[in-house]
């Protein structure tokens, strides 16, 4: 007892062998069970949140309509591309919905052909099974025929040895005629049933690799249906796009017909402003340029003839082929030369006008001084004034001619 | 619109570019009668 006490100790605060197994096990599927539950715990968070984010779309789209029924767009071009966001929230559904009855369908036509596909590995497992029996059946019936077999055959083997002994030596043959006689006969039971067993186990490998390449092809076939599936969506989307596109050129074509846009309103009434002023400018600068070279030809023409032929004045109002506003103008124009010619003609019959252009092209002339003269040459006030008047007149007329020649 | 969001600023309302996904069969088709009457606001004169 003395020298178990400090093995007690020893051992005191160690588990028993009894209590170590359940909690050593349980320690170690502590992080399985850990992981297990984490895993779970993700999977549920997925799908939680698929599911949240499920029901907010449908929350978002009640959302929507509760507000544009409350807040409508009055606006022309936001209501415009209000219609065109919807649009592209329709297609969205749209291509989701098609995609979805795609896969579904598949899905469908792939579980019944899994379900075919079970079916027949399990019929074909049942019978593997069954001749997998029927093997260990035969196996069972082969060792107990060897075992039957192999005890005749000493026993047999001792009663020849016997009647070999008891028959004269000339017969001794070693193998009786009975015995030949028998194995000519018929097989053993033994090979009998070896034959069979190995037809079975036959069968057995027969049908474990049919097993086999069926779950190959029905793998292959899967792989083809998946192809095929991601196949018929990609095709379906891109009918929905052209779809969609014909769609939209066709509404633009009907909308541009019954109802033109504003900028196409305004596009239009520029460009008819724009036609009708270039249009008006042109009839204008073709007009103006016209009429001033009729005009100019005319006056210019008529007027020299005028002035220069006595009887060009008759044959002027004699001529029916000038309307009546031309020969107005010309006339007026007549008149002015004309009168311009008297102006010089009096001009150069006044003294006072004479003698002061012949002292301005002396020099410089005092006014004061040479109207004083003037007085004193005994010229009445009245000849004086218009002397100063067409003196005043010559020389504006000096000073523009002046002007003009150094603008030149 | 280069994050394939489509936004109703007006409503302060936006669309993920995916949606739809993992939508079941009934939730697609709630969706699309949602969607039908706010079309039906959008074509009023």
């Amino acid at each position: 007892m003395d020298e178990k006490e400090p093995i007690d100790v020893e051992f005191e605060d160690v588990p028993t062998g009894g209590e170590k197994g359940p909690e050593g096990e349980a320690r170690q599927e502590e992080p399985a069970m850990q992981e297990l539950e984490e895993e779970q715990q993700e999977e549920r968070d997925y799908f939680a949140k698929q599911e949240e984010k499920i029901n907010g779309t449908k929350e978002k789209l009640q959302a929507l309509l509760a507000k544009m029924q409350e807040q409508p767009e009055k606006d022309t071009i936001r209501k415009k591309l209000l219609r065109a966001r919807i649009d592209r929230l329709r297609s969205k559904l749209n291509r989701r919905m098609t995609k979805f009855d795609i896969e579904y369908l598949a899905d469908l036509e792939e579980n019944a052909d899994y379900d075919n596909f079970r079916d027949e590995c399990d019929e074909i497992r049942d019978r593997i099974e069954a001749l997998e029996d029927l093997e260990e059946k035969l196996e069972i019936r082969l060792e107990t025929y060897i075992r039957i077999e192999s005890y005749r055959s000493t026993n047999n083997s001792k009663l020849d040895s016997k009647i070999q002994k008891m028959a004269p030596k000339s017969q001794r043959t070693g193998q009786t005629a009975q015995r030949t006689v028998r194995n000519a006969a018929r097989k053993s039971k033994a090979a009998q049933v070896r034959e069979q067993l190995e037809d079975v186990r036959a069968e057995i490998e027969g049908l474990e690799a049919e097993l086999k390449e069926k779950i190959v092809d029905y793998q292959e076939y899967k792989k083809d249906m998946k192809t095929q599936t991601k196949a018929d969506v990609r095709k379906a989307m891109e009918n929905i796009k052209a779809t969609e596109a014909e769609m939209k050129r066709q509404r633009k074509e009907e909308l541009a017909v019954t109802k033109p846009s504003l900028w196409a309103k305004i596009r239009g009434g520029i460009k008819s402003r724009i036609e009708k002023i270039s249009a008006w400018n042109e009839r204008r600068k073709s007009e103006k340029a016209q009429r001033a070279d009729q005009k100019d030809r005319m006056v210019s023409d008529e007027a020299n003839e005028v002035l220069s032929q006595k009887t060009a004045r008759q044959r002027f109002l004699e001529d029916n082929e000038i309307d009546h506003v031309t020969r107005e103008n010309i006339a007026k124009t007549v008149i002015k030369v004309q009168e311009e010619q008297r102006k010089a003609a009096e001009r150069q019959a006044n003294p006072i006008l004479q003698e002061y252009i012949s002292r301005s092209s002396q020099g410089q002339v005092d006014e004061m001084q040479f109207i004083e003269e003037m007085k004193a040459k005994s010229y009445t006030v009245e000849q004086l004034r218009e002397g100063m008047k067409l003196i005043d007149q010559y020389r504006s007329e000096q000073k523009k001619t002046k002007e003009e020649q150094e603008q030149k | 619109m280069e994050d394939g969001k489509i936004r109703f600023e007006k409503y302060g309302i936006e669309f993920d570019e995916n949606e739809f996904e993992n939508m079941s069969k009934e939730d697609l088709k709630e969706c699309d009668e949602i969607l039908k009457k706010i079309e039906q606001l959008v074509e009023k004169k």
